[in-house]
């Protein structure tokens, strides 16, 4: 069984007292003892024949027998917006403070670590909570030096709590993302060099989340938060993350060497090195699937999402030995959502809604795009997931997301079936008899899978007696800002939610009758209560629960109906000499730059 | 050295306009025999419209037995068969329904762009060539800004304000290529304008728009049948660059382009991108050897050998 | 003929401002601008944050404020900045935009020798088989998309032959042989594209003009065939076909925007496409500018050329 399917059998099982025990959700050893062996037969030495098993056993830590040196060669679809990550909110930009600053905390990774489970320190070593949980207290690394790169002002010095505060400051001066902190946090003080608390304006158990997130606060040194380096181009780019940036030729590529001034420390064959183990980074420039797919064939970059209907054509073209990483998709929720403040609209009543949910065949959508009977006949096992109206299955959120498929899920699970008599019941106990209403979406902005899935959806609801209007607009002039954000849509729509980077975001911006991505304009007091319950629970096992209860109301209301974009897993192809891939795996925007600190090359 | 080069010969001032004897049939007869690649392209114009005309008055499931967005997802990706002559889609859509309801939004979009690209650019150019000094200069400047308005970005923006709808495509499309067949125009009008035939006519006092009907136009009329039979292929041709990149018409109306926009996430089953950019080649490819053909035969200084 | 010329390039300057003044308030017009886009999903909401950034890009201000205030930077050659990116429009545009007018001269290059050559062919061979060859194979690569035959090209060459595109971009000063190797096959396929027409203009030309007396007349003389067809024939027939090779030009700039993702192109077709997405106002404003004078130019080249094509045609 792949490294998944026994994490997929955690998350549907109940909580046990080890976990819970252990604070934040970790996999213990137990967990890894459920299905190491490789399936599929054989090993995936042999190959021959039909398809070629997953890399048999779970991912394993090789960093012991890890050589120094290579330069790590892969593509990203287009040049990161700006290069300072507060001055753009897009993932790419993010993914470069992700390589170039460090952040207070972070998710530690590790072959028995599920993505996003465990917080650790990043920029600070340890951290306080006030009993009331709204004082945090960060006790930043003593050894933590910037990248020797620049000016001696900063060039290979160390980080102190000033240089913290004055990135703070600029954080919340500029960037887009800042909401959430101006929200939570009333102030921030350095009592000495190697201090720094976080006065919030209220309870927020899950702060340290926010502390750890790779879309928020990055730690620049003061010279660059204040102006004096121009944190936009290359030559101000610096700071105390694992990777420095070294060039970027624009529409071409970005390379970055490694920090030796780094932190993190492992053993490796020639003893104990700090991280990165590479040389560097390369990222070039290759939007085109197509490209991408004849590049990695080729031979000319390192790794491959290949696309689940392509998987065994591409394997069956490359080296034997080419490892293959199945992984789930990341935590991106699609849903149709509801103008529930309208009067007139047929989704007042909630079995309209349900039987909307009730009309979409969900496995049979992830069986079309994901090919999973036929991958898995070929010996490919993919894991899938249904997202629960709320919380989106994927990785990252895997200890939240409580399984629509479940028991726990309790009575609320009826909703999720893929019963078109039923709905057509509901629909007419609720006097739903074809008034045309109208869906709202966008498409290309999403990609081409989206648009395919959407296209996909809509027999489905016309088969269930839905009768509407589709109003595919433009994303950039009319779907953003009227309907994504002003909720200036009539009846319905449907379309992606931008990914948070925490469950707590999730629950309050888009289920609180004040959250402000609450596009379908719930207002439910008793939701409300349970919101806000979770926000200052700091149990983990008790959240837990109660977000589980959340997503028991929720379902049971479809405030939301989840659809399933995106919710199959699919490979990952490596170069047959790259190492290390699986074992340290995160998840979010920046995912990547964390594992790529422990990947090594295994050739001369 | 250059004197006569596109001009009707002095005293011939009447084009003789080709008279198919014996009537309608034997003038498609000898239609087929002289211009058999005329003929070639002139059926499967014959086909696409008769498409788009069935699609248009609602037929076309009954025609092939399937509606574009009958889905049944188990049957996706078939390769041809008799129950689905082209095939399916990712979806299990029957490609054959969906190439020809395709054929309406390509034809239509074709037809109606280029009628006014061809219409303003036949005026513009007119105009300026054949007035000449300051009415030229004006015009002139008018036609530099609107080909200088960078095609793809002027599209974007008109999209974004008024979305993307047919009238908006067909319209905006008619407009960007306008500019250029204007100029094209304008620069047969001045070569022939400047001959001598037309000098004396104006001497004699022919009006304006004697000399226009009867010297220049008939010597533009060849022009002006290639570029709007290249224009038909090339506005399809825009569209479906738009749906390609995704800014077309919005799903799940099936255009050609948007059909290879599709196909381009399933490159390991290339049906789904062979028949929409077979379509679209071979519908482009005829209108511009009809059009060839045709002027070929209404053109008398053409006429071949036999 | 000088003053023409002279007269015509002071003209360059209403239409430049023409054209800048219809992009500048296009761009602005639209519902959403550049920091409704910036801030994206998240910030939407923090309307303080987007009055900031509002100030800091001078969009605060009233538009004719707006355009002569730009106008003004560019007579002092100051292009601005990338709002998204913080970079100098020259930087930006300065490795792009000569990559893709490379492909586009290219391309343009290959589509005139291979075009004109065949056109002349078809009408000297006119019903001929080689006519019916050569005219059903120029009008299939005008018609065939550019862009599917890109796709076909990658995938049979990645799936028969193991040949994939090179990935590392090359400037002709850091390795001339590369360089032509990337650009080749995309410029082929863009190439043949253009190809098409002038085929067909030219041999449309060429059959009337080989239908005149004084063809006649200089074969009668005893001339080549060849003589006959380069020195005289061909010159009368260019007109029109030089008018499309001016029209075309625009695809030294305008590039074509696929090809160039597909095929790893670092030109300037993408990154126009997401600046006028993103709204970001001095690139899609110097871009239209460049654009607008490369076309204005090449109008005025057409329309001196046809003077040296055609000695009737006089400019005063």
């Amino acid at each position: 069984m792949s490294e998944i399917s026994y994490w997929i059998r955690f998350t549907q099982s109940r909580l046990t007292r080890r976990r819970a025990l252990a604070g934040a959700a970790t996999l213990g050893a137990g967990a890894a003892a459920i299905g190491v062996v490789g399936c599929g037969g054989g090993d995936d030495g042999g190959g021959g024949g039909g398809g070629q098993p997953v890399a048999a056993g779970k991912p394993q830590d090789t960093t012991g027998q890890a050589k120094a040196g290579g330069v790590y060669r892969i593509t990203q679809s287009a040049d990161p917006t700006n290069l300072d990550p507060n001055r753009s909110t897009s993932f790419t930009a993010q993914g470069v403070g992700a390589h170039i600053y460090s952040r207070m905390l972070k998710f530690q990774t590790g072959p028995e670590l599920a993505p996003l489970s465990k917080v650790t320190g990043d920029a600070a070593e340890s951290y306080e909570v006030s009993a009331d949980a709204t004082q945090w207290t960060f006790k930043l690394r003593k050894d933590l030096k910037f990248q020797p790169k620049g000016p001696a002002s900063v060039n290979g010095r160390l980080l102190d709590a000033d240089d913290v505060k004055a990135s703070y400051d600029y954080f919340l001066e500029r960037n887009g993302n800042r909401a959430i902190m101006v929200d939570t946090v009333d102030s921030v003080t350095t009592p000495d060099k190697n201090t720094v608390v976080f006065k919030l304006k209220k309870a927020y158990a899950p702060f340290q989340e926010l502390m750890a997130s790779s879309a928020l606060f990055w730690i620049m040194s003061k010279q660059g938060a204040t102006g004096e380096l121009d944190t936009q181009k290359v030559e101000g780019a610096i700071g105390t993350g694992p990777w420095t940036l070294d060039s970027q030729t624009p529409s071409v590529e970005i390379n970055s060497k490694r920090n030796p001034n780094w932190y993190e420390k492992a053993k490796i064959s020639t003893g104990e090195v700090s991280l990165p183990i590479l040389d560097g980074l390369t990222y070039v420039n290759m939007p085109d699937y197509a490209q991408n797919q004849a590049q990695f064939i080729a031979g000319n970059i390192m790794a491959f999402a290949v696309r689940n209907p392509d998987l065994v054509d591409v394997t069956r073209q490359v080296n034997v030995n080419t490892p293959k990483l199945a992984m789930p998709p990341g935590w991106l929720l699609s849903m149709y959502y509801f103008k529930l403040d309208n009067a007139n609209n047929p989704f007042k009543d909630e079995r309209v809604r349900r039987a909307l949910s009730m009309s979409l065949d969900r496995d049979g959508l992830i069986e079309v795009f994901g090919e999973i009977s036929k991958l898995k006949a070929q010996g490919f096992d993919l894991p899938t997931g249904w997202s629960n109206s709320c919380v989106p299955w994927g990785d990252g959120g895997a200890f939240w997301w409580l399984d629509p498929k479940s028991k726990d899920q309790g009575t609320s699970g009826q909703w999720y079936a893929y019963n078109v008599a039923e709905a057509k019941k509901l629909l007419a106990a609720a006097s739903y008899t074809g008034q045309s209403f109208n869906l709202n979406t966008t498409n290309t902005i999403y990609g081409t899978t989206f648009d395919n899935q959407t296209e996909a959806q809509l027999p489905m609801l016309s088969a269930a007696g839905f009768k509407y209007e589709l109003k595919s607009e433009d994303y950039t002039s009319k779907y953003f800002p009227e309907v994504y954000t002003k909720f200036n849509y009539e009846h319905a729509a449907y379309g992606y939610n931008t990914p948070f980077a925490t469950v707590g975001e999730y629950m309050y911006r888009m289920l609180h009758s004040k959250g402000d991505q609450n596009k379908s304009r719930i207002n439910d007091p008793q939701l409300d209560a349970l919101v806000l319950k979770q926000e200052i629970e700091t149990d983990q096992a008790k959240r837990q629960a109660i977000i589980y209860d959340i997503q028991r109301l929720v379902s049971d209301k479809m405030y939301y109906v989840p659809a399933v974009v995106g919710r199959w897993g699919s490979f990952t192809l490596f170069a047959p000499y790259v190492r290390n891939q699986g074992a340290f795996r995160t998840a979010a925007y920046g995912a990547s730059v964390e594992s790529y600190t422990h990947y090594w090359l295994d050739r001369a | 050295m250059a004197s006569e080069a596109v001009l009707p010969r002095a005293g011939a001032p009447e084009l003789e306009r080709y008279r198919p004897r014996g009537g309608f049939l034997r003038g498609v007869r000898n239609f087929i025999t002289r211009k058999p690649l005329g003929a070639v392209g002139a059926f499967i114009i014959l086909v696409m419209v008769s498409a788009a005309v069935i699609t248009f008055l609602g037929f076309t499931d009954d025609l092939t037995g399937y509606r574009y967005d009958d889905q049944v997802l188990a049957d996706r990706f078939q390769g041809p068969s008799r129950d689905h002559l082209l095939g399916t889609d990712f979806v299990g859509r029957d490609t054959l329904s969906r190439i020809l309801y395709g054929s309406r939004v390509s034809i239509t979009i074709g037809f109606l762009a280029v009628a006014i690209t061809q219409g303003l650019a036949l005026i513009i150019g007119i105009v300026s060539g054949y007035y000449g000094g300051k009415v030229d200069a004006v015009m002139q400047r008018v036609v530099d800004i609107g080909q200088a308005m960078p095609g793809l970005v002027a599209l974007l923006f008109v999209i974004s304000v008024f979305g993307s709808s047919e009238a908006v495509l067909i319209v905006t499309i008619g407009l960007l290529g306008a500019w250029g067949s204007s100029r094209v125009i304008r620069g047969t009008v001045i070569t022939v304008r400047q001959n001598q035939y037309v000098e004396a006519a104006v001497m004699l006092g022919a009006s304006d728009v004697r000399i226009l009907t009867r010297h220049i136009l008939p010597n533009i009329v060849h022009i002006i049948l290639i570029t709007a039979s290249v224009g038909i292929g090339g506005a399809i041709l825009v569209e479906s660059t738009l749906a390609f990149l995704g800014f077309g018409l919005p799903p799940p109306f099936p255009t050609w382009g948007r059909m290879l926009n599709n196909s381009r996430e399933y490159v390991t089953h290339p049906w789904l991108a062979i028949w929409p950019g077979l379509a679209l080649t071979l519908t482009v490819f005829a209108f511009n050897i009809v059009g060839d053909a045709l002027r070929d035969i209404w053109d008398p200084r053409l006429r071949g050998s036999r | 003929m000088q003053k023409y010329v002279a007269r015509r390039l002071l003209l360059m300057i209403p239409t430049l401002l023409g054209i800048t003044i219809i992009v500048f308030m296009m761009t602005r017009l639209t519902p959403q601008d550049t920091v409704d886009i910036l801030v994206g999903e998240v910030g939407y909401q923090d309307l303080a944050l987007k009055e900031q950034l509002r100030k800091e890009f001078g969009l605060t201000n009233s538009i004719p404020k707006q355009y002569v205030t730009w106008l003004g930077e560019i007579l002092t050659g100051d292009f601005g900045s990338s709002l998204y990116s913080g970079r100098p429009v020259t930087e930006e545009l300065k490795n792009r935009v000569p990559v893709s007018v490379e492909l586009g001269a290219l391309a343009l290059a290959f589509s005139i020798s291979l075009g004109i050559p065949v056109g002349i062919l078809s009408a000297v061979y006119q019903d001929k088989w080689i006519d019916y060859a050569t005219r059903g194979v120029s009008v299939l690569l005008l018609a065939i998309p550019s862009f599917w035959l890109a796709l076909i090209v990658l995938v049979v060459g990645s799936r028969q032959f193991s040949w994939a595109p090179p990935s590392k971009y090359f400037t002709p000063w850091q390795n001339l042989g590369e360089n032509i190797y990337i650009l080749l096959v995309p410029a082929i396929i863009l190439g043949l594209g253009l190809s098409g027409t002038k085929m067909r203009l030219m041999r449309t030309q060429m059959l009337e003009v080989l239908r005149q007396d004084y063809i006649r007349t200089a074969r009668a003389k005893g001339l080549t065939e060849l003589s006959v067809l380069v020195r005289h024939a061909s010159k009368n027939a260019l007109i029109p076909v030089v008018t499309i090779i001016g029209l075309q030009v625009t695809v030294l700039i305008a590039g074509s925007v696929i090809l160039e993702t597909i095929f790893l192109i670092p030109g300037v077709g993408q990154y126009v496409v997401n600046a006028a997405q993103r709204r970001d106002y001095p690139i899609i404003q110097s871009l239209t500018l460049i654009i607008a004078t490369v076309i204005v130019v090449s109008n005025l080249l057409v329309d001196i050329s046809y003077a040296y094509l055609d000695p009737r045609v006089k400019y005063s």
